[in-house]
């Protein structure tokens, strides 16, 4: 054992608690050792993700302190040796009863209506630990009530016990302060700054946080009561981490999402996206039938006719023009479990390899899937140096967006951001650099050949953890590669993280829907087609078609039938109009889906889907993670789960997938995927850990490729498209959340101020921007984040064109 | 505190209230003695203190008087305060400070 090992093992020490000796971490806080060792001691202010502050006083215990005894609060005081605490001693239970007592001196006691009541902490400790009755006769203080301090979140703040948990919760954790305490005394209230709402990514975590009633969330007020919520735990597909929730329904009507504590992903905190995100599944507009296209109309069918249509017709391509002629787009927003059976539908059943579920966010599959220094989100904790050279974390990955902060913030890693524009992380960059869209290759350049030293020498620390990906969709896929080969060239020991935004990617990749890979992070080669053999039999071996070829033929008619499984490429792409000409010109298309969109609009058949809370699997998170998703309602109408569609199709083309449950898929998976090997669902059971990272045993998969550090060269217009996405866009689940959809920022164009003069343009009036590959309208934003000569446009907005992925841009007035 | 001084000073005083002011401060100064012992770090608790336990200890009487007579026996609240009229807080409502019990 190294010295560094044996430092971070813990040392224990004796304490005594209430006559009992018991032996606890040293240097851990009184009020966690007594809860890890049977004695809850109350509390409303501490969290354990949290620093105390020692603000509630509930906490308050009898502490022999050597010079007699003294009431210390447990949650700010270590242990020491020898310390003998009384938890119970006549003085601290006083304590304790005054400190309730005084909280409910102004608390309203409107639990019958309050949303907390049930599962209170101020309930349950005024019944635990309170004096029973109250001798207080005053009035209780009054506020206005309740009062939105966003779109998402009330204050109430009679019921605010100012604990400090929610304004402690934004300064440390989110690093968005807009909520403080205001006024002294009996007056102080929690409130937002004048003319700025709680406008924050994370404001949902304060409803969790609150021990009262305060802060409510708007989609789950007045909703329920907490005893009738049936519960289950799952992970969110609407963040790249899978942070584990707790899914809590009643009557088959799902009310809301909590984040659960763990080590592995999100300390129990979400994003509002994954905590507000779920109200699509209950939209109206969820498909509930099959749908066949009938003179231009959709006519609702049977599902033994709907399975016959679509098998008869790909029967029919695939007898004609084999495989080649089908193609396979989607995949990436279901389960392990469906993308197996996707996988190995288009390969057994369909005989072809054009299979692909990534969209315009297409990191090279081999990079994605065969990163062997992949890193895991707990490498931040130890990282002395944390790269971030793709998206801005705190939009598109926000539990990777807390991690990072807090090990920046708490830990002390060194931060460099490498983005076109400001970013959530800017204000803990230890560096920043930013480059003109589509500049990332002369910028890597220039770092090659010595500018900014800083930068290169932060890179050469113990401890690397590198997050690359698409900044900005001129950047393309190439750049993320070749920032990955410069820092594993650079640095002494690096992991990497690829960032992909769609929900469960690298599952759906490890499952092999890409067109050169085969389930488990195998090459697809006649090889591992070989090996494949038992239970598929025969497939082809030559690489497929990615998705922009597969839409590129079928515009030209090679590929001439088309299954989309819960893929909108017209809305996804970066140029739409590719996608929606090339659907309009396909021959055959079937989409697998939950919401007509658009681009199932131009499918022939359309059926309808299970979706996310109606089925069961396993997921795989961005640091290659996997966990379970479980059901808790049963689907609309006759909806059905992906793999038993595609079972049921496959067998009117008469070759039999065999799939017969998800639990059974994921025995086959582990059969048949190397990286998932020894993994089971019974090893993927919530109370034992919190999945697990794969590969668990065995080899780590492909090996990376090379990359060299050329690339396209710097544009040089004027102005430059900077295009990203944002937390909240126009994607079909969003758009059927109405509580979250009205998030979206919408059509704007950001520009620099120094900009504003030249381009005529000015604040909350629309410019018209021109690219290559479309226009349109911008209301104008006038932002200090954005450099000059760059006007940057949040991608997939409510009523916004699509600009395309060219970084060259003119700007005019609007309207002409 | 302050709240239930008024109120006894108003003449709304219940029997428990002296009880319950003691109790009260117990909470903020363990034992109210002095030296205090068993307190917050906050010096201004024992000051806090102080006035009510020296108004239990010294004007015990004056404050039953008030519970039971249902106002003040001195005179009604607002009159002439100077020294005539030992209130038990001040009669200003602003600011709302305890002045101990001679003000």
């Amino acid at each position: 054992m190294t010295d560094q090992e044996k430092s971070q093992e813990p040392e224990f020490v004796t304490i005594t608690i209430d006559g009992q000796e018991r032996q606890v971490p040293a240097g851990e806080l009184l009020i966690k050792a007594a809860e890890d060792t049977g004695t809850y001691i109350p509390r409303f202010c501490w969290h354990p993700r949290m620093k105390p502050v020692g603000m509630c006083r509930v906490c308050i215990v009898e502490v022999d302190t050597g010079r007699g005894p003294a009431l210390i609060p447990a949650c700010m005081n270590p242990v020491a040796d020898g310390m003998v605490v009384d938890t119970e001693s006549e003085t601290a239970k006083k304590a304790q009863e005054a400190v309730l007592e005084f909280l409910l001196a102004n608390h309203p006691l409107d639990c019958p209506v309050c949303d907390k009541g049930g599962e209170c902490p101020l309930q349950d400790q005024a019944l635990s630990h309170g004096p029973g009755e109250s001798r207080f006769v005053e009035i209780k203080r009054t506020f206005e009530k309740p009062i939105p301090i966003s779109d998402l979140v009330l204050l109430d703040r009679e019921r605010c016990i100012l604990c400090d948990r929610c304004t402690r919760f934004c300064r440390e954790i989110s690093g968005d302060p807009l909520i403080e305490f205001m006024s002294r005394g009996n007056k102080t209230e929690v409130n937002t700054f004048p003319e700025h709402p709680f406008a924050s990514y994370f404001s949902g975590n304060t409803v969790q946080l609150c021990p009262v009633g305060a802060l409510t969330a708007k989609p789950y007020r007045f909703k329920a009561r907490p005893w009738d919520l049936h519960k289950v735990e799952s992970s969110s597909l609407q963040d790249t981490a899978h942070p584990r929730i707790e899914i809590h329904a009643s009557q088959n009507e799902i009310l809301r999402y909590t984040g659960v504590d763990n080590d592995a992903t999100n300390h129990g905190w979400l994003s509002d996206k994954a905590r507000f995100g779920f109200e699509y599944v209950h939209s109206e507009d969820r498909l509930s039938t099959p749908l066949v296209r009938r003179d231009g109309e959709y006519v609702e069918v049977g599902w033994a006719e709907a399975i016959d249509i679509v098998a008869n017709r790909f029967g029919l391509i695939r007898d004609e023009d084999g495989g080649d002629a089908i193609a396979v787009i989607g995949g990436a927003q279901g389960t392990n479990e469906d993308a197996y059976a996707l996988s190995k539908f288009a390969r057994v059943a369909l005989q072809t390899n054009n299979v692909d579920c990534r969209m315009d966010d297409a990191l090279a599959s081999h990079f994605l899937a065969s990163t062997v220094d992949r890193a895991a989100i707990n490498d931040l904790d130890e990282a002395d140096t944390i790269l971030v050279w793709g998206p801005d974390l705190k939009e598109e990955h926000p539990t990777l967006y807390l991690r990072a902060r807090r090990a920046v913030q708490e830990l002390g890693a060194t931060l460099v951001v490498v983005h076109p524009r400001a970013t959530g992380l800017d204000d803990r960059a230890t560096h920043k650099l930013t480059y003109r869209p589509g500049g990332g290759f002369e910028l890597l350049r220039r770092l090659s050949e010595g500018e900014h030293p800083e930068v290169t020498a932060a890179l050469q620390a113990e401890k690397v953890v590198a997050l690359v990906g698409i900044a900005s969709l001129a950047d393309g896929p190439q750049l993320a590669e070749s920032v990955a080969a410069f820092v594993r060239e650079r640095a002494r020991s690096v992991s990497l993280l690829p960032l992909n935004s769609r929900a469960n990617t690298y599952g759906a990749l490890d499952m092999g829907l890409a067109p050169d890979l085969l389930p488990g992070r195998v090459n697809l080669g006649p090889d591992s087609c070989a090996r494949l053999a038992d239970d598929w039999g025969e497939i082809p071996t030559l690489p497929g078609k990615d998705t922009s070829q597969i839409l590129e033929s079928l515009e030209s008619g090679d590929v001439r039938g088309l299954l989309l499984l819960g893929a909108d490429p017209v809305g996804d792409m970066p140029s739409p109009s590719v996608a929606s000409e090339a659907l309009e010109a396909a021959e055959w298309v079937v989409a697998i889906d939950m919401f007509i969109n658009e681009s199932s609009k131009h499918a022939d058949v359309i059926l309808p889907a299970e979706g996310f809370t109606e089925k069961e699997g396993t997921v795989t998170n961005i640091e290659g993670r996997v966990q379970k998703v479980n059901h808790i309602r049963p689907g609309p109408g006759q909806s059905r789960p992906d793999w038993a569609i595609l079972d049921d199709i496959a067998h009117r083309m008469e070759s039999e997938l065999g799939l017969a449950s998800p639990e059974a898929i994921a025995k086959e998976i582990a059969k048949n995927a190397p990286a998932y090997r020894g993994v089971s669902w019974d090893l993927l059971e919530w109370d034992e850990r919190d999945g697990v990272v794969v590969p668990i045993e065995g080899e780590p998969g492909l090996t990376h490729i090379p990359v060299s550090l050329e690339g396209s060269a710097a544009p040089t217009a004027d102005l430059t498209l900077h295009v990203a996405r944002t937390m909240y866009d126009d994607g079909v689940r969003l758009r059927h959340s109405p509580s979250s959809h009205t998030l979206a920022p919408g059509p704007r164009a950001h520009i620099n101020p120094a900009d504003a003069p030249r381009l005529g343009a000015r604040a909350g009036e629309p410019i018209r921007l021109v690219t290559r590959e479309g226009q349109g309208d911008f209301a104008v934003v006038l932002d200090e984040g954005t450099p000059s000569g760059v006007v940057y446009v949040p991608f997939n907005q409510p009523g916004a064109s699509h600009l395309g992925t060219d970084p060259v841009v003119r700007a005019k007035a609007a309207g002409k | 505190m302050e709240m239930i001084l008024r109120r006894i000073d108003e003449g709304a005083g219940r029997l428990v209230d002296l009880d319950l002011l003691v109790d009260v401060s117990d909470g903020i100064s363990v034992g109210l003695q002095w030296p205090p012992k068993m307190t917050t770090i906050c010096p201004l608790g024992p000051s806090a203190v102080s006035p009510v336990i020296a108004l239990r200890d010294y004007f015990g009487d004056e404050v039953q008087k008030h519970v039971d007579l249902g106002g003040c026996p001195f005179g009604a609240a607002g009159e002439t305060a100077d020294v005539a009229r030992p209130a038990l807080i001040s009669p200003t409502v602003n600011p709302p400070t305890v002045e101990g019990s001679d003000s």
